[in-house]
């Protein structure tokens, strides 16, 4: 197992290169900037706008700009005698004095991601990794808890309904599952806000964390209230799909000899399901975990808008929006990795759950 | 706030809050923003409007605002603003300001605030090797020198009345702070800590914490030269306004928006009059300083070309074949009805402006009456102009004659009209003028274009009319970036409709080197500007928005002026 971990991971290796190029030519194609985002106002002179752009390097051709965020700029652009101006340069990727004002610019100062150097954000004028660690808690955070709840809720639904098939929870839990897929969360999120919130004031309206003036944040057990609406409505399209997927695979496991052998042993029906049925039905439910682990990684954007809660999904929708690249790719780096490492948790599930399936 | 929470809260955190915070007198503001978060305070850098709401309580400027006429203001002794100015003197030649300063102001560790320090700040913004936006008051000012603590004399290159604006244009720094921390490099400014936490300060508030996409908090100053009530005062980060301000109506905050902006939405207005009526909350309404319009393109949008040459002598544009001619834009200011759009748009939250402004600005000239519906008037304007209804089917646009100034015999009367997509009370606004054009024959295809492709064509002058809308005008109407050939400069320059008119020019420069600046004199300049461009319409003047602050009861001693939430936050106590 440990050399087809190896050879995966490897594999990534031109998947990821794949993605960042991808991912920065679509930026880079994107009409407009940051700059008229942040600065488009008559008060503000088409010179001073032009410099702010220069400063944040969006007005260098296409291959400079992917290539300083992937291998840096330190050696495009030196300073040999610690002045604090460049005095060498790869002349062709970065003249030394490239607005041509008679002064040369400043030495390069970034690293690249090849080199841990995710740059910085143009907006919250901070390290991308920072950017995205501050918000990676909140994200874990709530997208364990959607799982965990969907898993506890969705595997045991699907596994009546199964055992049900055809009776009133089997048809209940069909059209719980309907409607949990169907349903727009920001709309769900809504509703439920509006009602557990204003009209019944028995939990809070959005946040993680009460606001309070030192900025502390309570442990988890302490913010259960804040939790429960943001990880029901994240959880409830896991729960649809969980359940109708163990419905299914549990029925066809009902089929087999070996649990008609555990029948024929005079088992009980609840061992039976539960003991037997229930682990080689969960090979879907490992296929589906990659998946959704990778969801959960990049942030749940839409309910962490509704809710206020403060995720990478947050930060990856108004990163986008404001056009702060180093910021959008920092994430979309991120939940390339979730991909890979969520695809390939999904291959060893399937190893511990069904042993007869080796991986080569 | 949700019982459970508040018992969670009493139990959990009563140790914390005794620590974190002193008592609890005058207890918390509690605000919802729905823009992004504060990340950098510093005043030179800050740009988005919650920056710069919270700026106003953290750091001194040259100068008080009157609330009341958005016009710079003396300070007085013990002014619990932060305006520095006592008073202050222009030379005769207009070129030399000196002004004189308050010397009971001091930064929360106990240092005085000095001339030094605006002095500092104001080289460090000239230096150009920081990131901030307010570089264009270099453009007149050629020296600032502290005479002494109390005394700043700043010495202009050319006579602008303007430039006293400009001059407030930034909150001070506290030199003894940052001069140390850069090492003589202005361009560290960027890269410090003192951004995101500054700890020197000199408002009725200390800066608390900001807790990234969650909240950000002031507390009292209590060192400060006059004693604060509120505790202080945590702006709640909340992305979906709807969510926002179900938070205010659930007592979770004390307010809908923070002391930047936030308005109540137009859709919820009338509810919340009705309740306000009722005692529910406190509710003050004005005439926000926002401006939605359509940009007629007045050159020929095939071969856009500068206004001015390099030596500064105008340039030949060419025409647009349509709106080129100032009748044919006076027609389409009479061919739709204002309610309408409005109604549409903005659910009948606007005010119809007349021209460049809005009645929320001094320059602004409110005895204009602004364009009416009259869509014979228009169709005679059109037939005047040369274009005409060949086959009695208004469904059909109108052609052009020989009698048409610059479209060829037989064009049709259609344009693209442009906004970006997302803005629901434009994507309203476009369909209506569609719609309403449409009846007397003029066809407009009205395309949305997502905001950064909208700007290129919009700098690129490579439209025909366009519509934006502008937030937080300048109070000082002085818009020759927009109305002179200055600012016509295709890629980058506000004058993206090519519009130039020497008498416009000729009153910009008058009010811009009016000996003494009288603020009288200069508002009668600005007035004939707004006259000439009511009836030229380089720009089709549609509406300013209604805005309303909203604020809990709780709230006592609340005293909000337009673009002004709180004008005396250090009077304010909220009740438990």
């Amino acid at each position: 197992m440990f050399k087809y971990i190896i050879r995966r991971l490897v594999q990534a290796i031109p998947t990821f290169f794949g993605i960042s190029l991808l991912a920065y030519l679509l930026l880079w194609l994107a009409p407009g900037s940051v700059v008229e985002r942040l600065y488009f106002a008559p008060n503000i002179s088409a010179e001073t706008r032009a410099r702010l752009a220069a400063q944040l390097g969006i007005n260098d051709p296409f291959h400079i700009q992917y290539l300083r965020w992937l291998v840096g700029d330190d050696w495009m652009r030196w300073d040999n005698d610690g002045d604090g101006l460049a005095d060498q340069s790869f002349g062709l990727l970065a003249p030394l004095d490239a607005d041509g004002d008679g002064v040369n610019e400043p030495p390069g100062e970034s690293y690249g991601i090849l080199r841990g150097d995710f740059g910085s954000s143009f907006i919250k004028k901070k390290p991308v990794m920072d950017v995205i660690l501050a918000n990676l808690p909140a994200t874990l955070e709530l997208g364990t808890a959607a799982i965990l709840t969907s898993l506890a809720i969705g595997i045991p639904v699907g596994v009546i309904s199964a055992a049900t098939r055809g009776r009133a929870f089997d048809n209940a839990s069909r059209v719980m599952a309907v409607f949990f897929d169907a349903v727009p969360s920001f709309w769900l999120g809504l509703i439920l806000l509006i009602f557990f919130g204003r009209q019944l004031d028995l939990l809070p309206m959005g946040g993680r964390c009460p606001p309070t003036l030192t900025g502390v944040c309570a442990p988890i057990f302490l913010r259960l209230d804040y939790l429960l609406l943001p990880t029901f409505v994240f959880a409830a399209g896991f729960i649809a799909l969980f359940s109708r997927y163990v419905r299914t695979s549990t029925l066809e496991v009902m089929h087999q000899d070996y649990i008609r052998t555990a029948r024929a042993k005079g088992l009980s029906g609840r061992v039976v399901y539960f003991r037997h049925a229930m682990r080689n039905a969960m090979v879907p439910v490992a296929t589906l975990l990659g998946p959704i682990i990778t969801n959960v990684w990049g942030g749940a954007t839409v309910i962490e808008t509704v809710f206020g809660w403060p995720g990478v999904g947050r930060i990856a929708f108004t990163s986008a929006i404001q056009q702060d690249y180093p910021v959008v790719m920092g994430i979309t780096i991120f939940a390339a990795l979730g991909t890979i490492l969520g695809f390939l948790l999904s291959d060893i599930l399937y190893v511990i759950i069904d042993p007869r399936i080796r991986l080569s | 706030m949700p019982k459970l929470t508040r018992i969670l809260l009493l139990v959990a955190f009563a140790a914390l809050f005794a620590a974190g915070v002193s008592a609890q007198d005058g207890g918390i503001l509690i605000g919802t923003n729905f823009g992004g978060d504060p990340n950098n305070m510093n005043p030179l850098i800050s740009n988005n409007t919650v920056e710069l709401g919270l700026n106003e309580f953290l750091f001194p400027s040259l100068y008080n605002i009157d609330p009341e006429t958005r016009a710079p203001m003396k300070a007085g002794r013990n002014d619990q603003d932060n305006g520095l100015a006592l008073d202050w003197s222009i030379s005769d030649d207009g070129l030399t300001y000196t002004f004189n300063l308050r010397d009971d102001v001091t930064w929360n560790d106990g240092t005085p605030v000095t001339a030094h320090d605006y002095k500092f700040t104001f080289d460090a913004l000239a230096s150009g090797e920081t990131s901030s936006p307010r570089t264009d008051v270099l453009q007149s000012v050629e020296s600032v020198e502290a005479v002494d603590d109390t005394t700043i004399v700043i010495t202009l290159s050319v006579a602008s009345c303007r430039v006293i604006e400009e001059l407030d244009d930034f909150g001070i720094l506290p030199k003894h702070v940052i001069e140390p921390a850069i090492d003589g490099s202005f361009a560290a400014i960027d890269e410090l800590e003192f951004n995101k936490n500054p700890s020197v300060t000199s408002g009725v508030f200390n800066f608390g914490v900001l807790v990234p996409d969650e909240q950000t908090s002031l507390v009292r100053n209590d060192n400060h030269w006059m004693p604060v009530s509120p505790d202080g005062y945590i702006i709640r980060n909340v992305p979906d306004q709807t969510v926002g301000i179900e938070q205010f109506l659930a007592g979770e905050a004390t307010s809908v928006g923070t002391a930047g902006g936030g308005s109540v939405p137009a859709a919820r207005m009338e509810e919340f009059r009705e309740r306000a009526e009722a005692g529910e909350f406190q509710i003050y309404e004005y005439v926000d300083d926002g401006l939605t319009f359509v940009g007629f393109n007045l050159a020929d949008r095939g071969m856009p070309v500068n206004g001015l040459d390099e030596d500064g002598n105008p340039l030949e544009q060419g025409h647009h074949p349509l709106f080129g001619d100032v009748r044919v834009r006076q027609a389409i200011a009479q061919a739709v009805d204002y309610a309408q759009i409005i109604d549409g748009a903005a659910e009948g939250e606007a005010a119809q402006v007349s021209s460049y402004g809005t009645p929320a600005l001094w320059g602004y000239d409110s005895s204009i009456e602004p364009w009416q519906y009259d869509p014979d008037a228009a169709l005679a304007l059109l037939a005047e102009a040369g274009f005409v209804d060949d086959d009695d089917d208004p469904s059909t646009p109108l052609l052009a004659t020989e009698d048409a100034l610059y479209a060829e015999p037989g064009t049709a009367f259609e344009f693209e009209l442009i906004t970006n997509s997302g803005n629901a009370v434009r994507e309203a606004a476009g369909t209506v003028i569609q719609d309403q054009l449409g009846q007397i024959g003029i066809a407009v295809d009205f395309q949305t274009q997502e905001f950064g492709a909208m700007v290129q064509f919009l700098l690129g002058q490579d439209f025909d009319a366009i519509m934006v809308g502008f937030t937080n005008i300048d109070q000082d109407t002085d818009a020759r970036n927009v109305f002179t050939p200055v600012g016509d400069v295709v890629g980058g320059g506000f004058n993206f409709v090519s519009y130039s008119n020497d008498r416009v020019t000729e009153l910009y420069d008058q009010a811009l080197a009016l000996p003494g600046c009288d603020f009288a004199e200069r508002q009668a300049l600005y007035h004939e500007v707004s006259r000439i461009l009511h009836e030229e319409l380089p720009w089709w003047w549609l509406f300013a928005p209604n805005a309303m602050y909203a604020e809990s009861n709780a709230v006592q001693n609340w005293l909000p002026y337009a673009e002004t939430r709180y004008a005396n936050m250090a009077d304010i106590a909220i009740s438990p």
